[in-house]
């Protein structure tokens, strides 16, 4: 009955869910090295409601996004105290042993907030609005270059959409073999480290045995089908672009160039 | 000591986008020491009630009394230890819980868990070993050396050692050849004999006829109906409403035309008992 | 000249590579085509090695004498590609062969490898899956389908690839009734709008009756090949090697045993009944 979601897809159909996965992918990547652009109040604000313009064209609820960062505003706000207290330039407000508080280090550390939560904004638009296994397609075109060394991407893309089609099987199996093991007085939460350690053994071998069994199983059914390497196979799943990939991509380009137009030279 | 629900509800990941109502104002009581089948369709909420019998999933309202045990949405998930000593279940497929060695440690797990001494442990093992029809040499072996149906008996035996009052099988013979399906389906009856409850969660109405005292029917996390065999396969207009089979010898029955039936046979037996009284005039002379 | 067997064994001898005894000694039986065979045999009776052999994913014990012909060819390492063509298998465990990450994906596998063009396996894809009455789940995914769904995704999957013969290998024994019904019925159909061969390896006795024909194994041997009815009217046979037998011939037993005898020609469901209510009516 559990279903659970790989990743944080949350079905929908704004302007973001039609731009292609490869598009978003991309787009996502390269907006993580363009932020390193913004040097200076204004290119971050540019930058700043650009993604927050991409938030909102999800149409999802503020929470999704919250959620997306939640997990790492511990990590945003450790990086952005280590800028403020141990950056030292401009004017020292502060100071204390080794601590101080500089005009630089207060510039610094609201600039690494901010780009740090923009590229987690920035990929949660992505994972919520691209279905794995779509941005699994996405990486395979992407790899797709690296076949001229001989790297076997159709391979690698077959193997991560076998796993990802796979996760919520093994979960299922998991929360069947936990229920079993607890209706024989196994108890996961209590006692030290190691008596726990030891109380994931009645979980772990189970779970490894019926994922070698499946992947057996699964292997006589894929040679039984025909598989036999990638050689001549064709393709059932494709993407394909359309207009709202060139929204996305002159969407993108404003944003580079004016970020290159107000950015200090 | 009956078991009750009152008023349960279950709801799957609350306040989610996913939010699903798996058990919906369920209310029964079932008297001791019976033999109790629960039916329902794939997705009726059969397993959501079954999980609720030892608290591994805890009503989101309501409440249960089970075992001495009363648990309610609060109930903490500390010390329910006694209530799964004294109330066990077994999944479909059980072998899938195999983790041990050997064949004996797997099965002396519970007993260990539940504070057996290594010596009573392994007593208890070799005694339920054998009572599942399995051999005294095949203890020292590992559990995944053996054939599908002797690991189905192994992880029986793995829950019943425990000689919980109450034992919950969800559809224990699945995928068993006849013989050893036969064999299993004796073994719960006896202990059902023996002066505890079983509580058999199945879809084949054959045994529901032949094994139970008392009949729970989910639908859509409901409890529909909640009687005695005799009585659920009384109604057929109703049991095809609800997409429910009859036993075959009942189903064989009504479609002797000329035959009159005192009482609708269940099992094949009554059937030809039944058959056997139609003919009487005929024998007789 | 037409091949009038589907599947032949000879002298077929089979060891797995751990064991030291074969489980399955010396075995031969035809399936004639365009017939629904069922081969039963308790667990462990070697009867799921002899799916494998069929299509070459084990290979009989060299130098045993063993032949295998699928569709008119003797199987060997060479064309058991070609064999895999005319062959599809729906396994037991309906989680463990759905690759796709979708119905139509997997639907699709089976094109993929082939290399068949995208368009005309878009048009495929949806023709078999309105065949098994899945195409409304042509986007599910497989964790919300339930297992027979999911086996006739996989009978979807096999008819893609327009094989002459299925096997169903205890496909249908992890399914609730509904489930299993659904399936049985669904090939039924299916073998004779397409003229295929069935052989249906199974435990399942109400399987079993519905074949034209039935190969009882035993310990890695034939122990009988006949029509079910001749087969299941030997009440003490099947009893003996621990498989079930049909309601209606336990029915027969015991009538028998009670004084009401049934005559040796009454063997169906539907003669028995009405067998009985002329019984009745001579009053």
């Amino acid at each position: 009955m559990s279903k659970i979601i790989v990743g944080r897809y949350i079905p929908g159909n704004s302007l973001v869910y039609k731009i292609d996965p490869r598009g978003k992918l991309l787009i996502t990547i390269l907006f993580i090295f363009v932020i390193f652009l913004a040097n200076n109040p204004i290119t971050y604000a540019i930058i700043t409601v650009f993604c927050l313009a991409a938030v909102f064209a999800t149409r999802l609820k503020v929470r999704v996004f919250w959620d997306g960062v939640k997990p790492l505003i511990g990590l945003i706000f450790f990086t952005s105290l280590l800028q403020l207290f141990f950056m030292t330039g401009g004017k020292t407000y502060w100071q204390w042993w080794i601590f101080t508080i500089s005009s630089y280090g207060l510039v610094n550390a609201a600039y690494t907030f901010i780009r740090f939560t923009l590229i987690i904004l920035i990929s949660t638009v992505m994972t919520v609005t691209t279905m794995p296994l779509e941005i699994a397609d996405a990486m395979e075109w992407l790899l797709k270059p690296l076949k001229i060394f001989k790297v076997p991407v159709d391979k690698i893309a077959l193997v991560i959409s076998i796993a990802l089609r796979f996760v919520p099987t093994l979960f299922d199996e998991t929360l069947k073999i936990m229920n079993a093991q607890r209706s024989r007085g196994a108890d996961f939460n209590d006692g030290g480290l190691v008596k726990r350690a030891k109380a994931i053994t009645p979980i772990l071998v189970p779970l490894f045995i019926h994922s070698l069994e499946t992947a057996i199983d699964l292997s006589t059914a894929m040679e039984s089908r025909g598989y036999r390497g990638s050689s001549g196979r064709t393709k059932y799943r494709v993407l394909n672009w359309s207009k709202y990939d060139l929204i996305s991509l002159f969407y993108f380009i404003a944003l580079v160039l004016l970020l290159l137009i107000f950015r200090n030279h | 000591m009956s078991i009750k629900f009152e008023k349960v509800d279950y709801i799957y990941s609350p306040g989610t986008t996913m939010e699903k109502k798996g058990l919906d104002n369920v209310s029964f009581e079932l008297a001791d020491n019976k033999f109790i089948a629960l039916i329902g369709h794939t997705g009726s909420g059969k397993s959501t009630l079954m999980q609720h019998f030892n608290a591994l999933l805890k009503p989101s309202k309501g409440s249960i009394d089970i075992a001495g045990y009363h648990i309610t949405p609060q109930t903490s998930n500390k010390n329910l230890k006694e209530l799964r000593k004294r109330v066990s279940l077994v999944f479909q497929f059980p072998e899938a819980q195999l983790f041990e060695n050997t064949v004996l440690e797997d099965i002396e797990f519970g007993p260990k868990n539940f504070g057996a001494t290594e010596k009573e442990a392994k007593n208890k093992a070799l005694k339920w070993l054998s009572k599942v029809g399995l051999s005294e040499e095949i203890a020292t072996k590992s559990p995944f050396e053996l054939s599908g149906g002797q690991m189905r008996r192994v992880a029986i035996a793995g829950v019943m050692v425990n000689e919980p009052q109450v034992l919950c099988l969800d559809e224990p013979a699945a995928g068993l050849d006849p013989r050893s399906r036969k064999e299993m389906m004796k073994l719960f009856l006896n202990y059902q004999k023996a002066g505890h409850t079983v509580i058999l969660v199945t879809h084949n109405m054959d045994d529901v006829a032949e094994f139970a005292d008392d009949v729970l029917v989910m639908e859509h996390g409901q409890l529909i109906k909640h009687d005695k065999p005799e009585n659920i396969f009384k109604d057929k207009n109703w049991l095809e409403k609800h997409y429910l089979m009859e036993p075959t010898p009942s189903r064989f029955a009504s479609e002797l035309a000329n035959y009159n039936f005192t009482q609708n046979p269940l099992t094949l037996d009554q059937l030809v008992d039944g058959i056997k009284e139609n003919l009487k005039g005929e024998f007789d002379e | 000249m037409t091949i009038s067997n589907a599947i032949e064994f000879k002298d077929v001898t089979f060891t797995y590579p751990e064991s030291k005894a074969p489980v399955l000694k010396k075995i031969n039986f035809k399936v004639k085509k365009g017939s629904w065979t069922a081969l039963i045999g308790h667990n462990g009776s070697g009867k799921s090695t002899i799916s494998k052999l069929i299509n070459g994913l084990l290979l009989p014990d060299k130098d045993s004498g063993s032949v295998i012909t699928v569709s008119g060819m003797n199987l060997n390492s060479e064309n058991v590609w070609d064999i895999r063509e005319k062959v599809g298998i729906v396994f037991q465990n309906p989680d463990n062969q759905f690759v796709g990450a979708t119905v139509g994906d997997d639907v699709a596998f089976g094109l993929e490898n082939r290399g068949v063009p995208r368009d005309q396996m878009v048009q495929t894809v949806k023709k078999v899956l309105s065949d098994v009455g899945m195409l409304d789940y042509i986007d599910a995914e497989p964790a919300n389908l339930s297992g027979g769904q999911k086996q006739r995704v996989a009978i979807a999957g096999i008819l893609a690839v327009e094989p002459e013969i299925i096997i169903l290998d205890e496909s249908t024994s992890m399914l609730d009734p509904s489930g299993r019904d659904q399936i049985l019925k669904i090939i039924k159909r299916l073998m004779s709008e397409k003229k295929l061969t069935i052989l249906s390896i199974t435990h399942d006795i109400d399987e079993a009756d519905m074949a034209d024909n039935v190969i009882v194994l035993n310990d890695g041997k034939i122990l009988a090949q006949a029509s079910p009815t001749e087969i299941f009217s030997q009440t003490e046979m099947p009893r003996q090697i621990g498989l079930d037998i049909p309601f209606v011939d336990k029915l027969i037993y015991k009538l028998n045993q009670l004084g009401i005898t049934i005559p040796k020609d009454v063997q169906t469901k539907d003669e028995l009944k009405q067998y009985l209510c002329q019984l009745n009516s001579k009053k």
